[in-house]
Order: structure tokens, then sequence, then C-alpha cells
């Protein structure tokens, strides 16, 4: 490994292997700015392969991001034919799921009726893998049904733009929670077994194949999270103290669940040192922002740290994205690029 | 097999029950705690490696714990950083040496039990089971009614004598009421009773008292 490591995204946008991108922080510093930008520059760099974009943020911004309407289903953005976004709820999808369960078993008097929801409510976690598979169920379905060009559809890489709220990847500790608990259950159901049958007439065992299953799934996804060739963790912050210690939170959380996390991307600064008509309140944050991003290259010295300006307007559109994404890939020059920041077209 | 006179009888009687009533007005979990404490700082003079390193991680995450206290995370946000990281490591690593000594803890603890009942209710019970027939003590005819002294020689003593399930009834309520006695002043004083004013406040009415319980043996 280089000693020092060069502030940009170059090895994501290069690595071959990459199947999962995961783009995730607090709310507010750009995280679907910066996963839009990193799908466009794998979209340019990549002309013949496929790129999947998927927000599973409630909160839908992608297509404010690229002024186009996205939906559940994976669209191509227009201008960039070889990427494409989805806009997944992840609740929706949960919902579907429990729906789904209650068709199965539509007997108002079966005391198991609702151990199914009691259980997918009281393990930690386990909502998120569940809601996490029905996405990529979502992105296998897509797969089959387009069945006229299914050479074309595999997608190379696919980017996730994680919600800002609660612990998206709790579910990579699922695994061994969930094997404790089915061993637990599978005692239990060989003591109580006859009872249990008489009360459930035997629907028992859908339940414990069905958390079989889970589990099976779970321990999949888990070891291509886990593979720092297959997937990696971008976090995005802004030069601030409370976003750098959520951020150092998040790190020491992603690295107890073993995923790789290389990058961390601090959007929104003001480099105001080469301004030609100096602005004092500019200066006076930009040099708070540089306290915050010396004590980051002390800290993350093992990691690309990515500084990223902070332009004159929102960014918006493919063509502006693509204007602001190639400083991913080349570290941003305020003397020479600095008329980037009220060059973009508004829309 | 076990030949010990009436007289020596009634003392150790008398203070083995005084011990076990030391015992539980003291409580086991006391006992427990004390002992465990005991027993890390003694284990830790002796160079018991794993207290030893218990001892000393405890002392370094406090030492931490100060620093990071002391300087302010926005001014040296790396150091305060640097700091809580390897807080959290430590501390990780801490829970799981004393996890690993929580077995000892209980093991120590069921020496303690065994010993104590060793001390106390073993003797208690060999001494009732195997003396039950020694007369501790004889009052001269026609000290006391009859029926008294039938009574006072239950279960199995000749009538006019005294066996050790009386003596140690004596025992217990005297010794009890003594360290009641004792113990009193120093206890936590109870608010007076008010006088209700509803049926609410009825059932909220102080009912703590301070009586010790009075053990059966």
């Amino acid at each position: 490994m280089d000693l020092e490591l060069e502030p940009t995204l170059e090895s994501i946008i290069k690595q071959d292997s990459l199947k999962w991108i995961f783009v995730g922080g607090k709310g507010g510093v750009g995280k679907t700015t910066t996963s839009s930008s990193i799908a466009v520059q794998l979209a340019l760099a990549h002309p013949n392969d496929k790129f999947l974009l998927i927000s599973t943020d409630p909160a839908h911004n992608l297509s404010d991001a690229f002024c186009q309407k996205f939906g559940k289903d994976a669209r191509k953005v227009e201008g960039l034919s070889n990427l494409s976004c989805m806009e997944i709820d992840p609740e929706a999808a949960m919902s579907d799921l429990q729906q789904q369960a209650s068709q199965y078993n539509d007997d108002p008097n079966d005391p198991l009726k609702s151990m199914m929801n009691d259980m997918t409510g009281s393990i930690p976690g386990i909502d998120e893998a569940l809601s996490f598979m029905e996405v990529l169920k979502h992105i296998k379905n897509q797969k089959t049904s387009k069945d006229d060009d299914t050479s074309d559809i595999s997608y190379r890489t696919i980017i996730f733009d994680t919600a800002p709220t609660g612990h998206t990847l709790r579910f990579l500790q699922l695994p061994a929670t969930l094997e404790k608990l089915l061993s637990k259950f599978k005692d239990l159901s060989g003591r109580l077994g006859p009872m249990l049958s008489m009360l459930g007439g035997g629907k028992q065992q859908d339940i414990f194949e069905k958390l079989n299953e889970v589990q099976k799934n779970v321990s999949e996804v888990n070891e291509q999270f886990t593979n720092p060739d297959l997937t990696t963790f971008v976090c995005v912050c802004i030069s601030e103290f409370l976003s750098l210690y959520e951020t150092e939170r998040m790190i020491q959380e992603l690295m107890s669940y073993n995923m790789d996390v290389n990058s961390i991307v601090v959007n929104q600064l003001l480099f105001a040192d080469a301004d030609e008509d100096p602005c004092k309140r500019c200066q006076a944050r930009w040099n708070m922002q540089k306290k915050y991003l010396d004590q980051m290259d002390e800290l993350y010295e093992d990691y690309h740290l990515v500084k990223m300006p902070l332009l004159g307007c929102e960014i918006r559109g493919v063509e502006n994205l693509k204007l602001f994404s190639k400083f991913l890939l080349k570290p941003y020059d305020p003397k020479t690029d600095g008329s980037i920041v009220f060059q973009l077209e508004q829309k | 097999m076990l030949d010990i006179s009436p007289y020596q009888l009634v003392i150790a009687s008398l203070l083995v029950i005084f011990f076990k009533q030391i015992v539980g007005k003291v409580g086991k979990e006391v006992l427990e705690e004390n002992g465990w404490r005991l027993y890390t700082t003694v284990g830790q003079r002796l160079g018991d490696a794993k207290l030893k390193e218990l001892g000393n991680r405890r002392a370094e995450l406090a030492k931490i714990d100060r620093e990071r206290k002391s300087i302010s995370a926005q001014d040296e946000y790396a150091r305060w950083t640097k700091l809580n990281r390897r807080f959290d490591k430590l501390s990780g690593e801490t829970e799981k040496l004393a996890e690993s000594q929580k077995d000892r803890k209980a093991q120590l603890g069921r020496a303690l039990g065994v010993a104590l009942f060793a001390t106390t209710s073993l003797p208690i019970w060999v001494f009732r089971i195997w003396f039950r027939k020694a007369v501790l003590f004889y009052f001269p005819a026609g000290t006391l009614p009859y029926a008294l002294e039938y009574v006072l020689a239950l279960p199995f003593v000749p009538t006019g004598g005294v066996g050790l399930t009386v003596w140690m009834f004596a025992c217990n309520s005297v010794i009890s009421s003594l360290l009641f006695m004792v113990c009193f002043p120093f206890q936590a004083s109870v608010p007076p009773p008010a006088r209700p004013t509803n049926e609410k406040e009825d059932k909220t009415a102080p009912t703590e008292t301070s009586k010790p319980a009075t053990p059966a043996s």
C-alpha cells in the first residue's frame, strides 16, 4: 500500500471487481450528490458496462439530483445511457412482506399468525435485513423480467445511496444472532413440538423454514458485503465537529461488521484562500474547515480523503454532475478550477 | 465418637448460633462482595497475572478518561478521537477480561457459601441429631410445674432436664433480641405514621418496621 494515499476515488472507479458501493453519512452532507457523482464517474469510465444507482432513503432525491422522475423500477438516466436509477422505499417492501405472510395464513384464530410479525419485530436488525433482501429480490426480478436483453441488464456495479437514519447496515451482525435464535427455537420445537402442532396445525414448520431461509440469505449477503473486493463503503461528511464525530462512529461501527471502508468524501469546502474578492465570513469559515481538515488528515492517514468544493448553487442534472464529479478523480484546485463555482447551468 | 460434655455443648452451640445470627444480620451478598474485593487485592499483591492485568487496565481506562475529559474535543479533534478509539478498544478488552473473572467470582461465592454452611447450619444440625438425647442441665426436682418441665424436656430428654432443642431456641431468641437492640439506634428512621385521610392513602401508609427476622433454629 502507498504511504501517501491519493486524495481521490480513483481506486474505486478503476477497481474491476467491485459489485456494491455504499454511500453513507448523516443527513444534509451531500450523500445523494456524492453517490450520483460516483455513479456518473463510473458510467463515464466504463461506457460498455451497466451501472445501477439505488436510493433506499424514504425521502427520495435522486429524481431531483438528475432532474428526472425515477420510480420503483430501474430507469435509464437521460444523457447517460449506461446508468440506471431506482428509488425503493424499504418500509414499503417490509409491509409487502408482512402482507404476503398474512395471505398464506388467514385463519383469524391461529395463535401463530402474529408470530412472524412479532419475530420480525423482536430481532435486532432483522427488519433491515428483510427490507434489504426485498431490494435485492427486486434487482433480481428485474433481470429476469426483461428477458429480451438479459445479457445487457446485469449491472457491473450497484451503488447504494443509503438513508441517513438508523443503522442501515446493522443487519450485518444478524447471522450470528439468527443462528443462536434458530438453534434455541429448534430446541424448543423439539420439546414443545407436539403441543405446537396441536395449536398451529403444523404451521410452525413453515416459520422455521422461513427463518432458515432468511438466515441463509443473510449470510450470503453478509459474505458479499464483507468482502473488500466486492464491496466498499464511502463515507460522506462535512468539515464540522459533529459531522466528523458521527463519521468516526460510523466508521468504527462498519469496521466492527468487517466492512471495507477506505474513502471519506469531505463536502462543502469553501477554499476561500484564492478568492479574488475576499469575503470575510467565507474566510473565517474556511479557516474553521481547515482546522478540522488538518485533524482529519492526521486521523485518517490511511484513507482516501477526497475534498470537494462548495459550489454556488445546487448540483442538479447530468451535465452539472459530470462537471462536479470529475473532482472525485482529480483533486479540486481552487486556482485553476475556481471558475466552476458559478459556472453551473441553472435548472 | 463425638465425646463432648454437656457444658462444652452449651457453650459451643451458643457460639455457633451467635455466629450464624451475625452472618444473617450482615447478609451473604455483603460478605461475598467484600470477600471478592479482598480476594482481588490479595491476589494482585501475590502476583496473580489476570487480576493484575485487570487492575492495570482499569487504571489505564480511568487515566484515558481523565485525559479525554480534560481536552476540548473541538480544538484537538484528532487527539480526542484517538483517545476515544483507545478507550473503546481498551474497555472492550477489559469487559472481556472481567467476564472471564466472573467464573472465579462465582467460585469464590460458592466456596464462601460452603464455608458458612459448614460453620453454622451443619454443626447445629449435627448437634441436634447426634446429641438429641444429651441432657444439658437439670432442674432440681419440683422447681417448675410438671407441665412446664415436660415441655422444656421435649422432644427426647427425660422430664426435668433441658435438651439442645430448647436451649438453641432460647439462644436464638435472646441473641436476635440483643442484636435488634444493638442495631436499632443505627437504623434509618421510619417516618411517623400519619392519620389516613382517605382510602388511597390507607394503602400507602408506612408499613415498614425495623424488626429483624427471627430464624427458626
